[in-house]
């Protein structure tokens, strides 16, 4: 099976993160690059189904050139390859042009099963399982907290505000994965060394045949216009007890309609 | 044949005599200061450090990510997501031959490594060091049969845990008790005993148990989970709360013959061979918390004003300052300088990693408790109640609570006293040896003393001159060459303050244990200032002159350090203080004691270790 795991640098959510003041998107250079934490778990399902039904394990990353950081990372736990997607051209490119950037890649370097975390922790929009789906023309089986493939079938346990949904589909499929999913492992030594050595591809746009004018900034369907730095949180309101404090929390919550 | 006769003679069997590769220490101690072995330092080569760095960085992230040292303190527990994180990483076959699924790693990274986990959670770095400086990798790796090699390392570098397991409640540093036992029976040895302090015990997979076999110690790798095997307990400690350290009673334990390492009988010198350069470990989780210590005391002591001006600032600080940032820089250089030493292997370091452990364990102790005082109130309160009320959780407190145990053990400060002391006049022995010898006739003697004539006829004129008095020796070091030359000019003045000691006290020398502790502690500071002006001219090319400007205040430092006990050498309280003592022990002065209470809890001070089974419930767990 031939599995392409979708990895995104995130800025580091300890630190302080920022947008630029120029032209309003991430700044980059504000914080340390991480995995996205998501896509570990992603990751880490991929390298349980090869062990598992055999195939290879491939990284697919579009990031700038500070993101092979990330994909070694995902190397060192144990992926075969990996394909950097890496072009200025790409800057800026909101849900929609990164769906349709990472769709062109992925179609030229050939898929059984995409997998993928639910969200990325600085963007946090979630909808680029469902837009990559709809682009490759493949059955999309999201928030995922198990998934099993038996032949050319695949099934999901989705995970719902209600439950659970059971989502069955065929292969090739893309499949987003929620973090309950299972625990990442820690890259090994060997996996770090292992990882120096293994074959990553560079990809500029052209080589993967995206056009210029559906990616980037200027290409963006959605634009920010302002940002503002979140307000410091307020003192709370403490409730003393004397005796009425059950009362009193609970006249607080329904005067915020809680109850 | 006397207890204490018997116990040197133990010791001295298990002593490695041999001197087949150069030693720095040893000439350091006959007044020939030989720097051209540790200078330049030996480097490694620049794959061996690109993988070491690597695996530094790898090993950050992993503490960094994954490791809360607050909780490990807090519940005297090291999870086991975090061993078994440690497992994956590589870190339970640091110091195991890539052939045998190890890293492979150099002595120079092992240390480093280790220097890094203990800044963090010295638990966690004691937990490493136990299992693969005295635990099985060690001396299988050293003494084990191919055989052994390929059935145990391999386990070990997959995160088997392992133990050491010699002290028992009768044998603290006098191995020549040791009770345990392991009978040959056909083709198994069936051991009887208990165990004491077993690190890494509680939780290990593999042992390596000291049992005597008729009348000498042997070494075995046992099983942990064999039939017969009780940890009776867990015990806890003043620090290194998070150590799974405990009891273990075997009873009618059977193991395979195979399982002996080395032969029969050679078991304390397997110990004690393991330990010449597994001793780097400590020195090294030493050096990491001197240097956290340098960390904290500058951040608070600049941020904290009292009296209009930063507390750095007032002078009282200012030299605990000083020392602390001196002492780490020394403290690193000299686990550094042994560590290069021993992956090189053109010298033998095991005086060196000898005096590496003693002073480490000494100077961070001081280090730690300096720090304590600058950090006034905030030092005593421990880094969970800082952090409660609103202030950074510095964990000044347990620090020193954990590096307390460092003095104590893997050969107490006294017993490497005598150990290295030993080493120091063993050349004098050699040839002096039948001279001062109390029960060698007077024809022995006459030989001997012709024999040691050749020796001294040309080793005493050497003592008198040597470049130290020249001053433009060692001018390649600069500002810091006078430092060295007085490290030349000290060590022929410590060989004939040795020469003289022994010449004044012949066979009654190794009795005077106040005399030998300062001989030994001025070595201790030769080295360290060595260590230091051979470190600081490497770093100059990357550091500029700041190297310097440590290494010299360190020398300084050390020098006053050392005048001060070659002044105690001959004027101190040693023989009326063990005259008091003797006093002290026949009850003379209980005086001393009126008007108190003792809330020491009820019990004999040594639990009697009688064999046979257990009446305990087995605490033994597996982290897997």
């Amino acid at each position: 099976m031939n599995i392409v795991v979708c990895v995104k640098q995130v800025p580091d959510t300890a630190t302080e993160r920022k947008l630029r003041s120029d032209d309003k998107t991430l700044d980059r250079d504000a914080a340390d690059g991480v995995v996205n934490e998501l896509d570990e778990y992603a990751v880490e399902e991929a390298l349980r189904l090869k062990e598992a039904h055999g195939g290879e394990v491939t990284v697919l990353s579009m990031g700038p050139a500070k993101a092979t950081e990330t994909i070694r990372k995902a190397l060192a736990m144990g992926a075969d390859k990996a394909v950097h997607l890496s072009d200025d051209a790409l800057r800026g490119s909101d849900a929609l042009s990164t769906s349709y950037a990472l769709a062109e890649t992925l179609k030229k370097i050939g898929f059984d099963l995409v997998i993928l975390g639910s969200e990325s922790t600085d963007a946090r929009t979630g909808v680029l399982a469902a837009m990559l789906a709809e682009r490759l023309g493949t059955p999309q089986l999201t928030l995922a907290n198990k998934v099993e493939v038996d032949g050319s079938a695949i099934a999901i346990q989705r995970v719902t505000d209600y439950g659970y949904d059971k989502v069955e589909a065929s292969l090739p499929a893309v499949v987003s994965v929620v973090e309950k999913i299972n625990e990442p492992r820690y890259p090994s030594f060997k996996g770090i060394m292992a990882a120096k050595k293994k074959p990553v591809e560079t990809l500029a746009i052209g080589d993967a045949e995206i056009s210029a004018d559906q990616v980037g900034l200027a290409s963006a369907w959605s634009e920010v216009v302002d940002f503002a730095a979140a307000p410091p949180r307020a003192a709370g309101t403490v409730v003393k007890d004397e005796g009425d404090g059950g009362v009193k929390a609970a006249e607080f919550l329904a005067s915020k309609k809680f109850v | 044949m006397t207890d204490y006769a018997k116990a040197r003679e133990v010791a001295e069997q298990a002593r490695e005599k041999e001197w087949a590769r150069p030693s720095f220490g040893k000439q350091l101690f006959l007044g020939d200061f030989r720097l051209d072995l540790v200078h330049p330092a030996p480097r490694l080569s620049e794959q061996e450090t690109e993988k070491g760095e690597e695996f530094l960085r790898a090993l950050r992230s992993f503490l960094q990510d994954k490791v809360d040292p607050a909780l490990i303190e807090r519940t005297a527990v090291i999870p086991d997501e975090v061993i078994k994180g440690l497992v994956a990483l590589g870190t339970f076959g640091m110091t195991i031959d890539e052939e045998y699924g190890g890293l492979g790693l150099s002595h120079t990274y092992y240390t480093r490594a280790l220097q890094l986990t203990a800044s963090y959670s010295p638990a966690l770095s004691a937990l490493l060091s136990a299992h693969q400086s005295i635990g099985v990798p060690q001396p299988v790796r050293l003494f084990g049969t191919p055989e052994q090699k390929r059935r145990f390392l391999p386990r070990c570098a997959r995160g088997e845990i392992s133990a050491f397991l010699l002290t028992e409640p009768d044998v603290g540093s006098d191995p020549a008790r040791l009770a345990t036992t392991a009978v040959r029976e056909g083709d198994t040895y069936v051991i009887d005993g208990v165990k004491l302090w077993t690190t890494n015990g509680v939780v290990a997979d593999l042992l390596v148990v000291m049992a005597r076999t008729g009348s000498k110690i042997s070494a075995f790798v046992v099983e942990a989970d064999s039939p017969g095997i009780t940890v009776e307990r867990r015990n806890s400690f003043m620090g290194l709360r998070g150590i799974e350290n405990g009891v273990t009673r075997f009873h009618q334990v059977r193991v395979p013959a195979d399982n002996l390492i080395g032969r029969e009988g050679q078991g304390l010198k397997i110990a004690l061979t393991t330990l010449n350069t597994g001793r780097l470990s400590l020195p090294a989780t030493c050096a990491g918390t001197a240097k956290w210590a340098t960390k904290i005391a500058r951040e608070w002591a600049s941020e904290r004003v009292q009296w209009g001006r930063p507390i750095g600032e007032h002078e009282a600080v200012a030299h605990k300052i000083s020392f602390i940032t001196c002492t780490a820089y020394a403290l690193e250089a000299v686990v550094e300088l042994a560590g290069r030493m021993a992956d090189d292997e053109r010298n033998d370091i095991r005086i060196e990693a000898a005096l590496a452990k003693l002073y480490g364990s000494e100077m961070a102790w001081r280090v730690a408790d300096e720090l304590v005082q600058i950090r006034g109130g905030r030092g005593y309160e421990t880094a969970e109640s800082l952090h409660a009320r609103g202030e950074r959780g510095v964990p000044a407190e347990q620090m020193l609570r954990d590096l307390r145990i460092n003095r104590i053990f893997e050969g107490s400060t006294e017993i490497m006293h005598l150990l290295i002391a030993r080493e120091a006049v063993d050349a004098h022995l050699s040839v002096a040896g039948g001279l001062i010898d109390p029960k060698a006739d007077l024809r022995a003697k006459g030989r001997a003393a012709t024999k040691a004539g050749g020796f001294y006829a040309k080793w005493l004129p050497s003592l008198l001159a040597g470049p130290g008095q020249l001053p433009t020796s060692y001018s390649e070091f600069g500002a810091l060459a006078h430092h060295l030359r007085y490290v030349e000019r000290t060590s022929r003045k410590l060989a004939r303050a040795t020469f003289y000691g022994m010449s004044r006290w012949q066979g009654k020398l190794e009795h005077k244990q106040g005399f030998l502790s300062r001989i030994v502690d001025i070595g201790a500071e030769l080295f360290a200032m060595t260590a230091v002006c051979v470190r600081a001219q490497e770093d100059a090319a990357r550091l500029g002159r700041r190297p310097y400007e440590i290494a010299d205040t360190f020398c300084d430092q050390a020098r006053l350090r050392a005048e001060g006990l070659f002044a105690r050498l001959w004027d101190n309280s040693d023989s009326r203080d063990v005259r008091l003592a003797r006093l002290v022990l026949d009850g003379r002065y209980t005086f001393v004691e009126d008007g108190i209470l003792d809330p020491s809890l009820d019990g004999p001070w040594i639990a009697p270790a009688t064999p046979g089974p257990t009446e305990a419930e087995d605490v033994h767990r597996h982290v897997r």
